[in-house]
């Protein structure tokens, strides 16, 4: 009956046309999240390292390498005041430096189908923070003779696809690498040990055999030296493609890899992109917001005789407030609904377009779904109270 | 129920001659189960006193008590029970919506205090002479028309006392006894108060007539 009466001012292509400019600014918003959840896995696919970090070593430069080479100089390493001074920058906020192993140290295994590996190799160590690997068999202590590893995955590819594929090997996934067993021996300080060992994870950034760093350190005391120099230097940074940061990098003579900080810098572009966009799609939401408040004051204003009249008849604030509820409820319910078909219109799209690039994304619908209906509570509980206290005012 | 004037008079008739008036700037009080004629020429404050006492305006001075309290208390919410259960009101503007039906008009009060069925609502319409209009716009029906739906409206919910505003100005003789004793039935049945505001000096059964 309150609906009769106040319906008359009600101006539908008014109230249409809000509905449009929020539909189009709800559905960017959850395009944007989507999106963002969607392809914010490429750029950072697969890592175990945690967090934003940057890896960095001294310059080489033909006259070092010619310097060892007459065993003239040491090679470069970073010095205990060299480390201090680079924590000391503001824009990191931790390091580490690589703890390399000191010892010779062969791999094999007398596996028939793979042709009995051998080879010589080397491994250094960080401290476990760094490492963001779920795997029960990491870690290491002086009872166990088994080493978990990390490998590069560049060391997989150039198996598979160059090794494997020239002298007529089985090729082998990810998984079934970390079935195979084989041994380790360690040599040095004129005494010999044997270790069991297995891939426990691969890395795509990282061009470094990874053990714990207990066993590296035990090692290097059994069989090598205790500190060996530090060569590489693990940098967190809140944001790897900082210029400051370059520029002191650059200005302190460091060398860093380049492609990793390129993929900082395109995430940097989607965060920067997606932030854009949500605030493009908030603005419009708002900017719906103020209208559908705009439009409840006139329609408000419009009534204020009829709604003096319904007081006067001994209607309360609340049951004239409560159309207004109603009709912010049904806009909400046709906002969200209708938002759902370019949401799951232009998400095929892209999913369709970036097959290649795209793997499972941890953000279920659901939760855009919620924090969707969320936003949508928030704004219809601002207009209902602005209508609100407008009723009490008249 | 009692109503309590003391030495009340609305803002823009502070100018007013004191003497003259019996309710301005007196104490006076009105029961329930009587029948009170406020009358006066025009401007000299009949629906600002309705106003008043319905808490419809609050600018004036003095104090107005409903029951030893100070209406000048009341919140919105007692206004809003006091309007549905306690006081009924046939404005001087009748304050219908004119793009209801007649029928709508009343039901729209109705509802809110489930006073009355709707037959007993249609036994009214046929009483005042309504029944074939009540399903026509409000807006277009005629003055006396209109003050017989607002007269109907005003009876659905209980009430202690009820204020006519003027209820009869645009109703012949004839009209006027129907709904006049319509309402003294249903006051009597509440044994409630009714205070009627005119510009005639008397009116025919009510037993106190004052001067504003």
């Amino acid at each position: 009956m309150i609906r009769k009466v106040l319906k008359q001012a009600v101006n539908l292509p008014r109230l249409i046309f809000i509905l449009l400019v929020m539909w189009a600014g709800f559905s960017i918003i959850m395009l944007a999240v989507r999106f963002y959840a969607d392809i914010r896995p490429a750029f950072s696919a697969s890592d175990l390292w945690r967090g934003e970090h940057l890896i960095i070593s001294k310059d080489i430069s033909p006259i070092a390498t010619t310097g060892q080479l007459l065993k003239r100089k040491e090679k470069p390493s970073f010095s205990q005041k060299e480390m201090r001074e680079i924590e000391s920058q503001t824009f990191i906020s931790d390091l580490t430096p690589f703890t390399a192993s000191s010892f010779k140290a062969r791999a094999y295994t007398a596996n028939k189908e793979l042709g009995g590996f051998y080879t010589e190799l080397f491994f250094e160590s960080v401290p476990d923070r760094f490492i963001d690997l779920e795997d029960e068999d990491w870690g290491w202590n002086s009872t166990r003779d088994f080493i978990p590893v990390i490998l590069p995955k560049t060391y997989l590819n150039l198996y598979n696809f160059g090794f494997a594929t020239a002298q007529n090997l089985p090729q082998i996934s990810e998984e079934a690498a970390g079935l195979i067993p084989f041994k380790v021996s360690i040599e040095g300080n004129g005494t010999q040990a044997q270790f069991e060992a297995r891939i426990v994870g691969f890395s795509d950034r990282l061009n470094t055999i990874l053990v714990p760093l207990e066993f590296l350190t035990y090692t290097n005391a059994e069989f090598g030296e205790t500190n060996p120099p530090v060569s590489r230097l693990i940098l967190i940074t809140p944001d790897p493609s900082d210029t400051e940061l370059l520029a002191y990098i650059k200005a302190s003579g460091y060398d860093y890899n380049k492609e990793q900080l390129n993929n900082g810098k395109a995430r940097l572009l989607l965060n920067t992109a997606t932030v854009i966009v949500l605030i493009t799609g908030l603005f419009i939401s708002l900017l719906a917001l103020w209208m559908f408040i705009l439009s409840s004051h006139l329609l408000l204003q419009k009534n204020k005789q009829n709604i003096h009249y319904l007081i006067m008849l001994g209607y309360s604030h609340k049951q004239i407030l409560r159309p207004f509820i109603q009709l912010n409820a049904l806009t909400s319910v046709l906002v969200f609904g209708l938002s759902l078909i370019p949401y799951f219109m232009l998400q095929e799209l892209w999913r369709s377009n970036l097959k290649a690039v795209l793997s499972e994304s941890a953000l279920n619908d659901i939760w855009v779904f919620i924090g969707g209906m969320l936003l949508l509570l928030i704004l219809g509980v601002i207009n209902i109270l602005s209508t609100s206290k407008s009723i009490k005012k008249l | 129920m009692k109503i309590e004037l003391r030495q009340i008079i609305p803002s823009p008739l502070v100018e007013l001659p004191a003497e003259d008036s019996q309710v301005w700037r007196r104490d006076v009080v009105f029961e329930a189960g009587r029948d009170y004629l406020i009358s006066a020429a025009s401007g000299k404050g009949k629906t600002s006193l309705v106003s008043i006492l319905f808490g419809l305006r609050k600018d004036y001075s003095g104090q107005v008590y409903i029951n030893n309290e100070d209406i000048r208390t009341y919140q919105q919410q007692e206004w809003t029970t006091l309007r549905r259960h306690t006081l009924a009101l046939v404005p001087q503007g009748l304050c219908l919506f004119s793009h209801l039906s007649g029928l709508e008009n009343i039901r729209i009060k109705n509802r809110l205090t489930n006073h009355y069925s709707e037959s007993k609502i249609q036994e009214y319409l046929k009483i005042c002479g309504l029944a074939e209009h009540q399903h026509k716009p409000a807006g277009i029906l005629s003055y006396g028309q209109k003050q017989r739906i607002a007269i109907i409206r005003a009876l659905c919910q209980p009430f202690e006392f009820i204020f006519l505003d003027e209820a009869f100005s645009h109703l012949d003789i004839a009209n006027a006894d129907i709904a006049g004793n319509l309402i003294k039935t249903e006051a009597a049945k509440h044994g409630a108060g009714i205070l009627l505001t005119s510009l005639s000096p008397q009116a025919e059964g009510f037993e106190t007539t004052l001067n504003l």
